[in-house]
């Protein structure tokens, strides 16, 4: 079969040049948009982890910091109310609180309340998720490179019997899915 | 129509009161009384900004006999042995001859006498905690009496004598210098003085009232070493706290005796010299610097001593004397264990120089620094001592004509210096090692071992990997799985095999590798043979351990091979997570994980000691441990493995399966016990497989054997709880578990 050579009349040819005009404005739009958002919006942002439902894993959800309140207890309110995406779990047992904290050289001393330990529904993977979402949490934090936990202002063994807490912990990357 | 209005108004006027009422009512503070609620059973007013208590609500409670006196407006409450007094106007509660001051008193609400609660409650000897901002009062009978506190052992141990031991925890201050001992629940007996500090120890016993539990403070001008497993323990009803001993002293006696003491048990330190700064060294371990006298000044032989603090993980405390003329100090036999003493003027005598293939070997009287190096031509080892003469029997030259040394040859170099050459026959690589036994060091000296020749052999039953080597080999044989594969471990031995044709594969072997590396700081030299599938097999040696030949069984290990295998005897500890207060996690038909622990480890426990292993449970009732507690358990035992035994919990009951807990450690065994125990639950057990994950959990971190935590499946999943609770499962999961402690062990044989 022939090849057939298309003739575009000056008037389609312009046309389509316009289209590939618009097209190339549109992107470098676009990419001007993306630079300045990476930019000037990224930085508000605070990343706050909870677990996949089906407890193997830690993801993360982006929240905006609230310029009014502290960053770190923001940080623990935000885990305290949960996931915004249904395939995601809360980690934190009610009544929990964040009674203070302390920042000791790149590392963040956090005061739970007995609640946090009382209430909590016990297990390697629940203790594992649930301390890990906050050490992930706070360690994303350029300042912030590891996490003590107190309850009470007390040193513990662990939160419920299985998780070593007597040693700052660090980001915990086999957690988190994805990386 | 008016009616209905006005019928609203009130009700809306009632919904109001309702609302105000129960506003304040929720204001109230919340008070549990032994745990339970008692809030709505008592009456209670708040008067001054302390809270009070309608005295009759109270003798209720303490079941406590009250009586008014109207006239002098008097309240009397006795109970058990405690009778309290106050007096409506008066501040204070009078409480045999002591009195207690209060802010509000006695006060008359409606006629009825209210009394504060708190210090009441107090004098009667109860306990009280405050939580969430006051808002909550938990009320408490003490649970054990503190009897006594004294020092042991020359003030090496701290003894706490008490009831019963209550929850307790030790923190220490960041700078170490001070250890605060919190027991919940107690108080201290009403005897006990305050005045049992020492020497180096200050002790202080602080009852802290609102939150129900007593500290010992205790403090001491350098830091208290205090190690993660160290330092407590609970003997019978007593917490023993353990201190390491102080050095006290440091004294050189009339007939140049150097003598260091300390308050405990010294044990035996090593000596070093350092020939050119005429310094001797002498690190002392689990001795700590404390307030000690040293007198020593303007000595003929010692210029100067300095002590230090050298290390406090593990201890070692560091005596660095200079000497005068580099004379050597010589360690004496010891005649207290609190002391150590040395002579001068001894130089260190060598003995007993001799050879083994690819060694050899001598005993030095003190401990050496020797330098060794490598000469070509001819080919000769060079092993420079300083500071010793040789004694009897060391020959100027032993005749050895084996695979690597031709001969030994000693002589003194110079005046500080005995040299020991070692003629070889081909240059090769070499490390020494020290042993210390009763004072003797005894000093080897490995050159290293070669691979002569590797072979592989085929006939109707087996197939054999044959190694055969220069000397004598130190090696380990193991076997790997997913890919299978058998890797052979040699110490101290040159990889030479780029100088043999490529060894020919076998049937069952795909392939054969080499690498080097450090195993515990140790270069090891590693041979892979990577198989096609899973073999039994079996090690033997031959040419007096010169070579090792491995016999791989061409059919599949089957079943009734594997009832037969016969596995060493190992102690084995089982722990079954969680127990007493802690009741782990919780099921939603109430099934509490601490007792299908339990019931799991028991029939571990069980079925490895029908296969010939010891066993010990770290609990065998319905007993809180510790995770400190249960890692000291196998540590102190010395166990070869320590298996966790766990039911999982999630918060959503739809989460299920089976996993298996390692902790990453260096030499990876941890991961082959979780391998091998998983293999059999993940495939056998019938649920879910969640798979072998790698977490810093306590118990398995800090034991010392290779170790595991299982969780065997979720409690929180109701029907993964059914069948937690069933003895059906419970058996088969013991069983797989079992199966699995028995694979690891026959391939890493422990430890």
């Amino acid at each position: 079969m022939a090849v057939k050579k298309i003739k575009l009349s000056p008037e389609q040819k312009r046309k389509m040049l316009l289209v590939l005009r618009v097209l190339l404005l549109t992107a470098a739009v676009l990419y001007l948009l993306f630079l300045f958002y990476n930019n000037y919006f990224l930085d508000d942002k605070i990343k706050v982890y909870f677990s996949t439902e089906n407890a193997n894993y830690l993801k993360s959800e982006k929240r905006t910091i609230n310029q009014e309140s502290d960053l770190y207890f923001q940080i623990f309110d935000e885990l305290k109310s949960g996931p915004e995406s249904s395939g995601l779990t809360a980690t934190i047992p009610a009544g929990s609180q964040l009674l203070d904290y302390q920042i000791e050289d790149k590392m963040i001393i956090l005061n739970f309340n007995q609640a946090f330990r009382d209430n909590h529904w016990g297990g390697s993977t629940g203790e594992l998720l649930t301390i890990y979402s906050i050490v992930n949490s706070y360690t994303s934090l350029e300042e912030i490179q590891t996490v003590r936990i107190l309850i009470e202002g007390k040193e513990v063994e662990s939160l419920v019997g299985h998780l070593d807490l007597t040693q700052p912990l660090m980001y915990n990357q086999k957690l988190t899915e994805g990386s | 129509m008016s009616v209905p209005r006005k019928f609203g108004i009130r009700i809306l006027l009632l919904i109001l009161s309702i609302f105000i009422l129960s506003s304040t009512a929720a204001a109230q503070n919340t008070i549990y009384f032994n745990s339970k609620d008692i809030t709505s059973e008592i009456e209670t007013v708040s008067r001054e900004g302390e809270l009070l208590i309608k005295a009759r609500d109270l003798a209720e409670l303490l079941d406590a006999d009250l009586t008014w006196r109207p006239a002098l407006k008097s309240l009397e409450m006795k109970s058990q042995n405690v009778t309290i007094k106050i007096m409506a106007n008066s501040r204070y509660i009078q409480i045999g001859n002591d009195a207690l001051k209060t802010r509000a008193g006695l006060q008359l609400v409606d006629n009825q006498a209210y009394i504060p609660l708190a210090k009441s409650i107090e004098a009667f000897g109860y306990l009280l905690e405050y939580q969430r901002d006051n808002e909550e009062l938990y009320i408490f009978q003490p649970e054990t009496t503190i009897n006594n506190v004294s020092w042991q052992e020359d003030g090496n141990q701290l003894q706490i004598k008490m009831d019963e031991i209550t929850p307790y925890r030790i923190l220490h201050s960041e700078d170490g210098r001070e250890i605060t001992i919190e027991i919940d629940k107690a108080v201290i007996d009403q005897e006990f003085s305050d005045n049992i500090s020492n020497n180096n120890y200050y002790l202080r016993v602080v009852n802290v009232p609102d939150r129900a539990l007593l500290r010992l403070i205790i403090k001491s001008r350098t830091p208290i070493p205090f190690q993660i497993d160290g330092g407590v323990y609970e003997y019978e009803d007593s917490l023993v706290l353990s201190f390491l001993p102080q050095l006290k002293d440091i004294r050189i006696d009339k007939n140049n005796i150097l003598k260091v003491e300390a308050t405990g048990e010294i044990p035996d330190a090593k000596t070093k010299y350092i020939s050119e700064s005429k310094k001797m060294i002498i690190d002392i371990p689990s001795v700590v610097i404390g307030n000690f006298d040293l007198d020593i000044e303007n000595h003929p032989l010692i210029k100067d001593i300095k002590v230090t603090q050298h290390d406090l993980d593990p201890v070692i405390l560091r005596i660095e004397a200079t000497m005068v003329n580099g004379d050597i100090f010589k360690p004496l036999k010891r005649e207290k264990n609190s002391l150590l003493a040395f002579k001068p003027g001894q130089r260190s005598e060598i003995t007993n120089l001799d050879y083994a293939a690819g060694s050899f070997s001598f005993d030095s009287s003190s401990a050496l620094n020797p330098e060794l190096f490598l000469l070509e031509t001819p080919p000769r080892l060079v092993m420079n001592l300083y500071h010793v003469n040789r004694g009897a029997g060391i020959l100027d030259k032993i005749e050895v004509n084996n695979s690597l040394i031709k001969n030994l040859r000693t002589a003194r170099f110079d005046e500080q210096t005995v040299r020991i050459v070692a003629d070889l026959k081909e240059l090769t690589g070499y490390d020494w090692v020290e042993e210390e036994k009763n004072g003797i060091y005894h000093y080897t000296v490995n050159l290293k071992n070669k691979f002569a020749e590797i072979r592989t052999e085929d006939n109707d039953k087996y197939q054999y990997l044959d190694i055969l080597m220069d000397s004598r080999a130190e090696y380990e044989v193991k076997k790997f799985n997913y890919p299978h594969r058998i890797v052979v471990d040699f110490k101290n031995t040159l990889n030479n095999l780029d100088e043999f044709k490529t060894i020919e594969k076998t049937s069952l072997i795909k392939d054969i590798r080499s690498s080097n590396y450090q195993l515990e700081g140790e270069e090891v030299t590693r041979l892979v043979f990577e198989l096609n599938d899973y073999y039994s097999h079996r090690v033997e040696t031959y040419q007096d351990k010169h070579g090792i030949k491995i016999a791989l069984a061409k059919d599949y290990l089957n079943k009734q091979m594997k009832e037969d295998r016969e596995i060493e005897s190992h102690l084995i500890v089982v722990d079954a997570g969680h127990g007493g207060f802690d009741p782990g996690a919780i099921g939603m038909t109430g099934l509490e994980e601490k007792v299908s622990n339990l019931a799991i480890a028991r029939e571990i426990a069980s079925q490895l000691a029908d296969k010939d292993q010891t066993v010990l449970l770290t609990r065998n009732s319905d007993r809180f441990h510790s995770l400190q507690q249960r890692v000291k358990f196998a540590n102190a035992r010395n166990a070869d493995l320590f298996v966790s035994i766990h039911a999982n919990s999630f918060n959503n009951p739809q989460t299920g399966g089976v996993e298996t807990y390692y902790n990453q450690h260096e030499n990876n065994q941890n991961r082959f016990l979780a391998e091998k125990i998983h293999d059999k639950l993940g495939r056998g057990l019938g649920i879910y497989d969640r798979g072998i994950k790698e977490s810093n959990f306590y118990v398995i971190k800090y034991t010392k054997m290779p170790s595991a935590l299982i969780e065997v499946a979720f409690v929180s999943n109701p029907g993964e709880e059914k069948m937690l609770q069933s003895s059906k499962f419970q058996k088969k999961a013991a069983s797989l578990i079992t199966e699995g402690i028995l694979d690891y062990l026959e391939e890493n044989g422990g430890k």
